[in-house]
C-alpha cells in the first residue's frame, strides 16, 4: 500500500510533519452524531462522545448495543452513514487511511490465521502506516519494535510463532503491535475478553501505564469502573449516559440498560465503585422505558 | 477454543521458536539451483548434450553469431530451452498466484482453483480442441487464446458475483469462485464426452492435466511479461498482504485500504492464472504447495515469502518437467500428473502437521 503523504491530506493542528516519532503527542477524539449501519441494520444511531487527551475512555453496554461497531468506525474498518469522527478537530475521512493509522492504533477482536508469523513479525506490522512500498525496516523501526516488545514483557519471545501463544500472551503481543504503531490514540475492542483474571489485570495495567488517549470497550463493568477516567454507556446505538464511573454506574442505570439488579458499594481496597450484582434475581428487570427497545433483554 | 490459561503454563511448554533461514542467501542458493536445473533440463533428453555446448549455443544465439555447424543448435534453441524457460516462468507464476491467493482469502490452503479461473480457462481450451478452432501448427496459440478468453470471462463473472455486497469478503470470493468453477467444469466434462475421436480426447486430457509440451518462443511472451510484473506489484503490496493475514479489521487499523487491496489482488491473481493456464494447462498443487513449503522455511512475511516462492516454484517445475520428459522412454508424462503425485502426499503431511500442532 502506498503510505506516503498524499496531495490533499489535511494537516492536523500542532502536528509535527517530519519524524512522526513516538513523542508525547496527545490527541482528542470527538464523535459527533454518528450513525453506522452494519449488515443492513443501523447499529449506531446518533452517538455523541468525547475521548479526551491522555484519558482512558470506556464504552460499556449490553451485547449488540453498538460498541464494536462504533469502534470499527473510529479505526476506519466501517464508514459512517452520517455524522463524523474527529481527530483533533479534523474529520478522519479527510485523511488517507495510512495517515489516520499513524494517529489511531487499533486492537480489534481478531485472532489471525496460522501463517507462520513470528511474534516479532506481528509487532513489526505496527510500522505499516509509515512505510512506502519496497521500504525495508530502518534502525528507528527496529528500535520501536524492540521497545514495544519489552514494554509488554515479550522481548524473550520474539522468535516464537504467534499462533502458539496463550490467550494472554497473544493480547500482549497485539498491544505491542499497537504500541509500535506509535499512535497517539489507542482503540481497543474488548481487550480482556477470554483472559483469566490475572491477565485481565495485567493488560489493563499496561494500558493505564501508557497514558495515551484510549478508547476501550469493556464487558466487565467493575474493570471499567476502576481503569476508566470516563465512561460512556451505549444502549441501542445511542450514548445514554456519560461521566465519571461513579456518576454513571448507578443501580437505576444498571437496571435500565442491562436489566439487572445490583448494589454499588465502595471497593474496600481501592475505593473505586464496586458493583455487586444480584445473580439470584428471579426475573430479568424490564424497565420498559427505553422507547424503541424490543431487544431490552440482555443476553446474559 | 478456550483461551483461559494457567499462569506459568507458557513457561513449561517447549517454546518452539521459528528457525529463521535468512532469505537473502536462500534466494541466492535457489537462483543458482534454478540455473543449474535449467542447464540440466536443456542438456538431458533423448539426445544428451554436454552442458558446455548448451551454454555455447545460448551464447552464440544471444550475441547474434551464426550457429556452429554440427552442434545441437536446433534442439537447444528451438525445443528444449523454450520449454525449460516456460517451466520456470509457469512455476514462478504459480508460486506467486498461490501466495497472493492465500493472503487474499486468508486461508493457507487456498489455490487458484478457488477463483474458478482455471476452470474457465480449461473450458475455453477444451472448447477450442473439440470444436476444432485451431488445427495443426496454429493449435498451440489458438488454444492459448481460447484458454485466456475463458479465464477472462470467468474472472468477470466471479468479480460481478463477489463484489455484490461491496466487500470482496474472503468467504464470498471462495464460494463464488468454487461454485462458478464447478459449473464450468461440468461444461468441460460434457465437451470431453462429445469429443469426436480418440485423438481429440487424448489431447484434451493431456491439456487438462497440465503440460508444457506446447512450449515455443512466441508462447513465452505473455508469461515473460506477466510474471515479473506481478512479482513487482505484489512486492510493493507486501506489508498490506501481511496485514491481511491478521484480519480485515486489523489491516484497516494499520491504514491499509482493504477493499482496494483485495480488488487489486483478485484482478492480478485472476489475470496471471489466466496467462499461466493458457500456456500450460491446469497444473495441480504447485500454487498450493510452493508458498506453504516456503513459509515453513522463511516464515510468513511476504517481503521474503514472495521472491522465495517465485524462485522455488520455478525450480520445482523445471525439475518436475525434466522428470516428465525423461522418466519413460516411449512417451512423456503430463507435468500435472507428477505434481499431483508429489503434491497430494505433501499436502496430507502438512495438514497433519497443522492439525497436530493444535492451532
Amino acid at each position: 500500500m502506498r503510505t506516503g503523504r498524499r496531495a490533499g491530506d489535511a494537516v492536523l493542528p500542532g502536528e509535527v510533519e517530519a519524524g512522526d516519532g513516538p513523542g508525547e503527542r496527545r490527541s482528542r477524539i470527538d464523535i459527533e452524531d454518528l450513525h453506522v449501519a452494519y449488515a443492513g441494520r443501523t447499529v449506531v444511531a446518533g452517538a455523541h462522545l468525547i475521548a479526551a487527551e491522555g484519558e482512558i475512555t470506556g464504552l460499556v453496554g449490553p451485547n449488540g448495543s453498538g460498541k464494536s461497531t462504533l469502534l470499527r468506525t473510529v479505526y476506519r474498518h466501517l464508514k459512517p452513514a452520517a455524522g463524523r469522527v474527529l481527530l483533533q478537530g479534523t474529520d478522519i475521512r479527510e485523511l488517507s487511511p495510512a495517515r489516520s493509522a499513524r494517529h489511531i492504533a487499533a486492537l480489534p477482536q481478531e485472532r489471525g490465521e496460522d501463517f507462520e508469523l513470528t511474534v516479532r513479525e506481528v509487532v513489526a506490522m505496527g510500522r505499516t502506516p509509515y512505510k512506502r512500498a519496497f521500504a525495508g525496516e530502518d534502525a528507528a523501526d527496529r528500535d520501536l519494535v524492540a521497545r514495544a516488545l519489552a514494554d509488554v514483557g515479550m522481548a524473550d519471545h520474539s522468535a516464537r510463532r504467534f499462533t502458539e501463544l496463550s490467550g494472554g500472551e497473544r493480547q500482549r503481543v497485539l498491544l505491542a503491535r499497537a504500541f509500535a504503531q506509535a499512535a497517539d490514540v489507542l482503540v481497543l475492542d474488548e481487550p480482556t475478553n477470554h483472559l483469566d483474571i490475572h491477565h485481565q489485570v495485567e493488560l489493563l495495567a499496561l494500558l493505564r501505564g501508557r497514558r495515551r488517549t484510549t478508547l476501550v470497550s469493556l464487558h466487565d463493568l467493575n474493570a471499567a469502573a476502576s481503569v476508566c477516567d470516563r465512561l460512556h454507556v451505549l444502549h441501542d446505538g445511542r450514548v445514554v449516559a456519560s461521566g465519571a464511573p461513579r456518576d454513571v454506574l448507578r443501580p437505576a442505570l444498571l437496571a435500565e440498560v442491562f436489566g439487572v439488579r445490583a448494589a454499588v458499594i465502595e471497593h474496600p481496597l481501592t475505593g473505586d465503585p464496586l458493583i455487586a450484582f444480584d445473580h439470584r434475581q428471579n426475573a430479568v428487570v424490564f424497565p420498559g422505558t427505553s422507547g424503541n427497545s424490543p431487544s431490552g433483554s440482555p443476553d446474559f | 477454543m478456550l483461551d483461559v490459561t494457567v499462569r506459568g503454563k507458557g513457561a513449561e511448554a517447549p517454546a518452539r521458536t521459528r528457525r529463521s533461514v535468512p532469505a537473502g542467501p536462500l534466494a541466492l542458493l535457489l537462483a543458482v539451483a534454478l540455473l543449474a536445473a535449467l542447464t540440466a533440463a536443456v542438456a538431458w533428453g533423448s539426445t544428451s548434450i554436454p552442458p558446455g555446448e548448451v551454454w555455447s549455443v545460448v551464447w552464440r544465439r544471444l550475441t547474434g553469431h551464426a550457429p556452429r555447424p554440427g552442434t545441437n543448435d536446433l534442439i537447444v534453441w528451438q525445443l528444449r530451452l523454450p520449454r525449460a524457460l516456460l517451466a520456470a516462468l509457469v512455476g514462478a507464476g504459480l508460486g506467486l498466484v498461490g501466495t497472493a491467493m492465500q493472503a487474499l482469502v486468508r486461508n493457507p490452503l487456498a489455490d487458484p482453483y478457488f477463483l474458478g479461473v482455471s476452470n474457465g480457462a480449461s473450458l475455453g481450451a477444451v472448447a477450442a480442441i473439440v470444436l476444432g478452432l485451431g488445427t495443426g501448427s496454429a493449435l498451440g496459440l489458438g488454444l492459448s487464446g481460447a484458454a485466456f478468453a475463458g479465464a477472462l470471462a470467468t474472472f468477470a463473472l466471479v468479480w460481478a458475483v463477489a463484489r455484490r455486497g461491496g466487500g470482496f469478503a474472503p468467504l464470498r470470493l471462495v464460494l463464488a469462485g468454487v461454485a462458478i468453477g464447478q459449473f464450468l467444469s461440468g461444461f468441460t466434462s460434457y465437451l470431453v464426452l462429445q469429443a469426436g475421436d480418440e485423438q481429440q480426447t487424448h489431447s484434451v486430457l493431456f491439456w487438462l492435466m497440465g503440460s508444457l509440451s506446447g512450449a515455443s518462443w512466441p508462447l513465452l511472451a505473455a508469461p515473460a511479461v506477466a510474471v515479473p510484473a506481478v512479482l513487482l506489484l505484489l512486492q510493493a503490496r507486501a506489508r498490506g498482504l501481511n496485514a491481511l493475514l491478521m484480519g480485515d479489521e486489523t489491516a484497516a487499523g494499520l491504514g491499509v485500504d482493504v477493499v482496494r487491496l483485495r480488488r487489486e489482488l483478485f484482478a492480478v491473481t485472476s489475470l496471471l492464472t489466466g496467462v499461466l493456464v493458457a500456456v500450460s494447462g491446469a497444473i495441480a498443487f504447485v500454487a498450493l504447495m510452493v508458498p506453504h513449503v516456503c513459509r515453513l522455511v522463511v516464515g510468513g512475511d511476504h517481503r521474503r515469502l514472495l521472491p522465495v516462492s517465485a524462485l522455488f516454484g520455478a525450480l520445482l517445475l523445471v525439475v518436475v518437467d525434466l522428470v516428465c520428459r525423461t522418466a519413460m522412454d516411449t512417451q512423456e508424462l503430463p507435468v500435472g500428473v507428477v505434481t499431483s503425485l508429489i503434491g497430494a502426499p505433501a499436502l496430507l503431511y502438512l495438514l497433519d502437521r497443522r492439525l497436530g500442532s493444535g492451532s
